[in-house]
């Protein structure tokens, strides 16, 4: 293992280690409520309890990213934070354009969960595009 | 804006990396500022211009004063 003393580094290591079983524990909360579904556990109460879990998740995953935007110099959270930007657009542009199709034009229903790993996924995608342009290793 | 901040490393014989460290940013933070890619904030703009003991308008210029 290699020892670095760069918080640059350190700070995405942390970062990593902070979201990766976060969005691994999302990813098994959606799968476990496929599971579930049509049963008698999500029909009640229980079933919106059990729904804030990958909630929770969510928020800690964005806590764990205002940390790391915290830790890193100030050049690299001004490539992260228009990465985040980029991602919220994405978001908002979808969640939007959606709107208008299912109001309007009898698009069917997207399922609105589907927008928490749109914005990582377009977060990541700007961010990679965008560290690229500025000469930084990915 | 422009900037000398690649001049006068390279005058000094620093490498990015130990520029970084003295300033307390990365390397590639270093050399986005010397290409112009990004313009430091106000804080570290003065941490760069005491590092080399210059004044900060001999090391940051806008574009228009040529």
């Amino acid at each position: 293992m290699t020892l670095t003393t760069d918080p640059n580094r350190m700070a995405a290591r942390r970062y990593i280690r902070r979201l990766l079983p976060a969005m691994l524990g999302f990813l098994a909360c959606s799968l476990g409520f496929g599971a579930l579904r049509d049963t008698a556990v999500l029909g009640g109460p229980l079933g919106y309890a059990l729904a804030l879990v990958p909630v929770a998740l969510l928020l800690f995953a964005f806590w764990a990213f205002l940390r790391f935007l915290g830790a890193v110099d100030e050049f690299i959270r001004s490539v992260h934070s228009k990465g985040a930007w980029f991602g919220l657009v994405a978001v908002l542009a979808v969640a939007t354009a959606w709107g208008f199709f299912e109001q309007h034009l009898a698009a069917p229903d997207l399922p609105l969960f589907w927008l928490n790993p749109l914005f990582w996924l377009c977060y990541a995608l700007a961010t990679a595009i965008l560290s690229r342009r500025a000469g930084l290793a990915i | 804006m422009r900037n000398r901040v690649g001049e006068l490393r390279a005058e000094r014989g620093w490498s990015q990396g130990r520029l970084g460290q003295e300033l307390g940013v990365s390397r590639q933070s270093v050399n986005a500022i010397e290409t112009g890619k990004y313009d430091p904030s106000l804080p570290l703009a003065f941490k760069i211009a005491r590092a080399f003991d210059v004044p900060l308008e001999e090391l940051f210029f806008l574009d228009e004063e040529g």
